[in-house]
């Protein structure tokens, strides 16, 4: 969706957070870059605050650390589950915190403007002269299955080409991440990684994950990936046998009582009677009811103010 | 609601915490207390629950009442602020997931809110397919604008691009995801193969990987009996995608495990098989293509779960076979495929298996079968119902016009037109199809003149576009030319085309193809005999790696020709080999020439004389008149070198013979009264052919034109022959007897004689239903 400002950006307020401070200082201890690790994989069920938690690492990245961050609501790629489509979001956001990403856009505008002849002379100047991973000879001999690119005319664009293109911006993409990564600290927050297809999934844990964040020696780069989701830390458990880049959050921390009632405040929930607030803040402690739950009976039980 | 009100709900927490669903309970508080401050709202929080994203437009759709635009809009925005309805990236809202998951279950929880539900996603599947096609429309019109707007703003074209591709992608698959969760073993399964089939068929993989993936995704939690059969479709798609992007071995992979799994639809097996067939034939691997074909039909023969399409396979086995020059085997596996058409009563696949019968039996030299099977094609596609009529009977002109234009220029025009006229304005395919199939009968009449402004007014129409078409195009000029004699010219149109073949990659058959024609160009000029090697080395190789053995032999009869015109008489025998290679595959004229000349070369008379008769024999039978003529003529000149002159004489008075065909074939102009005669055919044929409002005033219509087809040139059984079937369609038999002795009789002395004559009986019989 590279054309929009992520809608929520702008409806975000910080002081809408609610606590999640222990949660928040176990990712900050993350960009300190004390240990190994880089990962963040923040596990829970659905309606507990997941989003809201990220929104809020977003908000420190930004505001606190000067950080480039990008994050990424996985749900909202059901009408285009494709990797390109979410590298392009991510891209977008980075640029916008300064992140340069100077392969990625040559071969992009090259691939949206079906220029052939321009993709491959772009990408052969482009890459080689950055040290990218791959080079020019290869790149025209597996985008257009041609031996010897110098002597023949511009290719025509072809569907597959196109194919062969986007799979080439997805790998200068991830060129160009990690030369910024190698220099500075970049954050990339994947929420909702369970609503995605296996096709993207595959592509954060297989591409993103372990070739290219456990691949690379955690001396060599900055990049810190937090990833949210149900059950995410057994799938990640059972996919992954070297845990050490990961920090495992099982389950966002319970609240005081007057963190349940900043809850509803925030959410515009100003009419509920004492004895209500304390019900929903024991029901949410005995984990029978969810934060989104809770908000809804909230709103049932202040219906004049919220329905209205 | 106020505060007061909530003094009524005391224990909601416990009532929904105890109850035995606690989600359903939940949705259900939540849907009353709505409903007590407005029964709009409370319609607004059920149905925002179905769609995964949604504006205040498309909650308009899902309510069946119709509020103002003010009360609307009030409710909207009360829905919008509550704690559960999240803001997408795209702008748009959805309901949080947990809240979602309880109003959807709420929804299945009772039987007509399970209809409603259905209801509900059937019409956003409607809306948005209606979206998909708009987007089709913009996306078709941004194709034509494109590369002007390139040139005027390069930048605007990048976001413009961008977003058309969006919004044709999005509304498909959220249509497709509405559908599935209607009903995923019925229409959801239906729709995601026809949106399947119809972008792949466009050659818009992209789009086809999208609709994959997000089905899968969605079949994923449908559970019962259609779960596994679910999964097998997602399987024989992934299949068929990969053949799709040309991986054939990735396709191999996922159809083993496919044809693996236990209780698959057996005739899901075949479409499979089917595809991993065509994969092989893909990569030109045409033995292992052929094995697998031949183990189908034995697994068939044996329990044939599918006889209807038993006639797909048979087919197959014959395209490979025709891949592999091999005539008598494709004529025999078509056949097969003739009976099992019609035992399956599939008589529009019974006048395409015809068609390619005739064909393969013209090129094998068997004229007779080939008219009778031409004509037994041409009479199913008369009294086909359209549109199915409309492609027999272009198929049916296409193959008339191949396999007897050469001999019949008369034909070959009316054929065209015919053609023509039965050609949508858009489908390049078959224009090209159509036009380079009226070059060939053309060149094989001599008319030269005539098929290069064929060809040029393809290329106009082509221009920089429809690369494979291209391709085509320029191997038909390179045959025409060499056919003409300006073997130079053909030489360096060759090379081209060559070069062309390589720089698109257009695999191993095609640059196979355009190396055999260089170098059989290239053997008969002296100073391009090394290049001729080289060319024939090249595609001896990829021949042989293909397992193509025409091609192979082909290849060394060009080494064996090159030979003798370096003198190297040795070379060249050894080249040759014993005799002809792989009998019934069109190869013995090119040996025999050859090895004809070989002997005559070393003195050896006699055997000269036999080889150089037996490709007089052979070209004469096929209707090849310059290759005859010219073996003629040096059979003529072998014969006096050898003192027998009364066969000398004799062949020259085949030659004389001809050369008077083929000046009368040079000296044929198209009359403007056979134009005019033609024109009127081609529209009738059209209008017995196309759907049509009025069918009867177009069947009318048809006759007429017929009539006045008669009227401007009355020598052609053809126009008689259709205007029987256009009287056939009028119920007129009287009409129909009198049409059918007239085309008999103008047939008499032709090859189509007999056959016309053997329709009267058949139409006589007919029944239209």
């Amino acid at each position: 969706m590279s054309l929009l400002e992520p809608a929520d950006i702008k409806d975000f307020d910080p002081a809408d957070i609610v606590d999640r401070e222990p949660e928040a200082s176990r990712f900050q201890n993350l960009l300190e870059f004390a240990t190994q690790r880089r990962i963040l994989a923040v596990s829970d069920d659905s309606g507990w605050g997941k989003s809201t938690f990220l929104k809020k690492l977003r908000y420190l990245c930004e505001y606190k650390h000067n950080v480039p961050v990008a994050l990424i609501p996985l749900e909202d790629f059901d009408d285009r589950p494709d990797e390109f489509e979410l590298v392009s979001d991510i891209v977008d956001q980075l640029k916008r915190a300064g992140v340069p990403f100077p392969s990625f856009d040559r071969l992009n505008i090259a691939r949206l403007l079906h220029d052939a002849g321009l993709f491959v002379d772009r990408l052969r100047g482009a890459v080689n002269a950055e040290a990218a991973v791959i080079s020019g000879g290869q790149v025209a001999g597996s985008i257009f299955n041609i031996e010897h690119a110098d002597n023949v005319g511009v290719p025509d664009w072809t569907d597959e080409a196109n194919r062969q293109a986007k799979l080439l911006c997805l790998e200068a993409f991830l060129a160009d991440l990690f030369e910024t990564a190698s220099k500075r600290t970049v954050v990339i927050i994947l929420d909702n990684v369970e609503h995605t297809t296996e096709q993207l999934r595959r592509w954060m844990f297989k591409t993103l994950v372990s070739d290219r964040i456990l691949a690379t020696p955690d001396a060599e780069h900055k990049l810190i990936v937090v990833m949210a989701g149900e059950k995410l830390q057994p799938r990640l458990t059972s996919r992954f046998e070297d845990l050490a880049r990961f920090d495992f959050i099982s389950a966002l921390g319970t609240w005081e009582p007057e963190d349940t009632a900043r809850l509803f405040e925030v959410h515009g929930l100003n009419g509920l009677l004492p004895h209500q607030v304390i019900q929903l803040h024991g029901s949410i402690v005995a984990r029978e009811v969810s934060l989104t739950s809770a908000l809804a009976i909230a709103a049932i039980y202040t219906g004049g103010a919220t329905w209205k | 609601m106020t505060n007061g009100q909530s003094e009524r709900t005391p224990d909601l927490v416990e009532s929904v915490t105890a109850s035995p669903d606690p989600q359903i309970a939940l949705a259900a508080q939540l849907v009353a207390s709505a409903q007590e401050a407005s029964p709009l709202l409370a319609d607004l929080v059920r149905v925002a629950s179905v769609p995964r994203k949604f504006d205040a437009s498309l909650l308009r759709l899902l309510i069946d009442h119709q509020p103002s635009d003010e009360e609307f809009s009030t409710a909207f925005s009360t829905l919008i602020a509550l704690p559960f309805v999240v803001r997408r990236r795209d702008g748009k809202y959805r309901m949080h997931d947990e809240i979602r998951r309880a109003l959807l279950a709420r929804f299945a929880a009772a039987a007509h809110d399970r209809e409603l539900l259905r209801t509900l996603n059937e019409r956003l599947a409607d809306h948005y397919e209606a979206q998909h096609e708009q987007a089709r429309t913009v996306a078709d019109q941004f194709d034509t604008v494109d590369d002007l707007l390139r040139q005027v703003s390069p930048d605007r074209v990048i976001a413009m691009r961008a977003a058309v591709e969006n919004q044709l992608v999005r509304p498909l698959i959220e249509a497709q995801h509405h559908r599935n969760v209607a009903d995923p073993a019925e229409a959801g399964l239906s729709y995601f193969r026809q949106s399947f089939e119809l972008y792949e068929s466009e050659g818009r993989l992209e789009v086809c990987r999208l609709l994959l993936r997000s089905w899968r995704d969605d079949i994923a939690g449908v559970a019962g009996d259609s779960a596994n059969s679910l999964h097998d479709w997602d399987m024989y798609y992934q299949v068929r995608l990969a053949v799709a992007e040309a991986d054939g071995h990735h396709a191999r992979e996922i159809a083993s495990k496919l044809v693996a799994q236990p209780g698959l639809d057996p005739k899901l097996r075949m479409q499979t098989q089917a595809l991993v067939t065509g994969s092989l034939m893909a990569e030109c691997r045409f033995a292992d293509a052929l094995k697998e074909t031949t183990a189908e039909i034995a697994l068939r023969d044996d329990d044939d779960p599918d006889p209807p399409n038993r006639w797909v396979v048979f087919a197959q086995q014959a395209e490979i076979h025709r891949l592999l020059s091999d005539g008598e085997a494709q004529a025999a596996s078509l056949s097969r495929a003739l009976e099992a058409t019609r035992a399956a009563g599939n008589r529009d696949s019974e006048a395409a298996i015809l068609n390619r019968l005739s064909a393969a039996q013209a090129k094998q030299g068997r004229i007779a079968d080939a008219s009778r099977h031409a004509i037994q094609a041409l009479h199913i596609a008369r009294t086909l119902r359209p549109p199915g009529a409309a492609t027999a009977a272009q198929q049916c002109a296409i193959q008339l016009m191949r396999s007897f234009g050469s001999a019949d220029p008369r034909l070959a025009d009316l054929f065209h037109t015919e053609a023509v006229h039965l050609t949508r304005g858009h489908d390049i395919h078959r224009f090209v199809r159509v036009e380079t199939s009226y070059v060939a009968a053309l060149r094989g009449a001599c008319r030269f003149e005539r098929a290069h402004e064929v060809l040029d007014q393809v290329d106009v129409r082509l221009g920089d576009q429809h690369p494979l078409e291209r391709s085509a195009v320029l191997l038909s000029r390179g045959i025409l030319l060499d056919a003409e004699g300006r073997e130079r010219e053909a030489v360096a149109r060759n090379r081209h085309t060559v070069e062309e073949v390589e720089r698109r990659r257009g695999g191993n058959w095609s640059l196979a193809a355009a190396l055999t024609n260089a170098a059989t160009t290239q053997m008969h000029i002296g100073d391009l005999l090394d290049d001729a090697c080289s060319s024939a080395d090249r595609a001896r190789d990829l021949w042989l790696a293909m397992g193509h053995a025409r091609g192979v032999a082909r290849a060394d009869v060009v080494r064996a020709e090159v030979s003798r015109r370096r003198a190297d008489y040795a070379g060249a025998k050894t080249a040759l080999g014993s005799k002809p290679p792989l009998e019934a595959m069109g190869l013995e004229d090119i040996w025999y020439w050859t090895a004809a000349n070989v002997a005559a070369d070393l003195d050896l008379l006699d055997e000269a004389v036999d080889h150089m008769n037996a490709v007089l024999e052979l070209t004469m039978r096929t209707g090849q008149l310059r290759d005859a003529a010219r073996a003629a003529a040096r059979l003529v000149e072998i014969l006096l070198h050898a003192g027998r002159q009364d066969e000398a004489a004799a062949a020259v008075g085949r030659l004389t013979d001809l050369m008077a065909r083929l000046r009368k074939l040079r000296q044929y102009r198209q009359e403007s009264a056979s134009k005019q005669a033609d024109e009127h055919s081609g529209r009738a044929v059209r209008q017995l052919s196309i759907a049509s409002p009025r069918p009867f005033d177009a069947v009318r219509s048809a006759a007429q034109h017929l009539d006045d087809a008669q009227s401007a040139d009355p020598g052609p059984c053809w126009y008689s022959l259709n205007q029987a079937y256009a009287f056939l369609r009028l119920g007129d038999k009287k009409s129909v007897s009198k049409a059918i002795e007239a085309a008999t009789a103008k047939a008499a002395g032709t090859t189509f004689e007999e056959p016309i004559a053997s329709l009267a009986a058949e139409l006589a019989a007919f029944a239209w239903q």
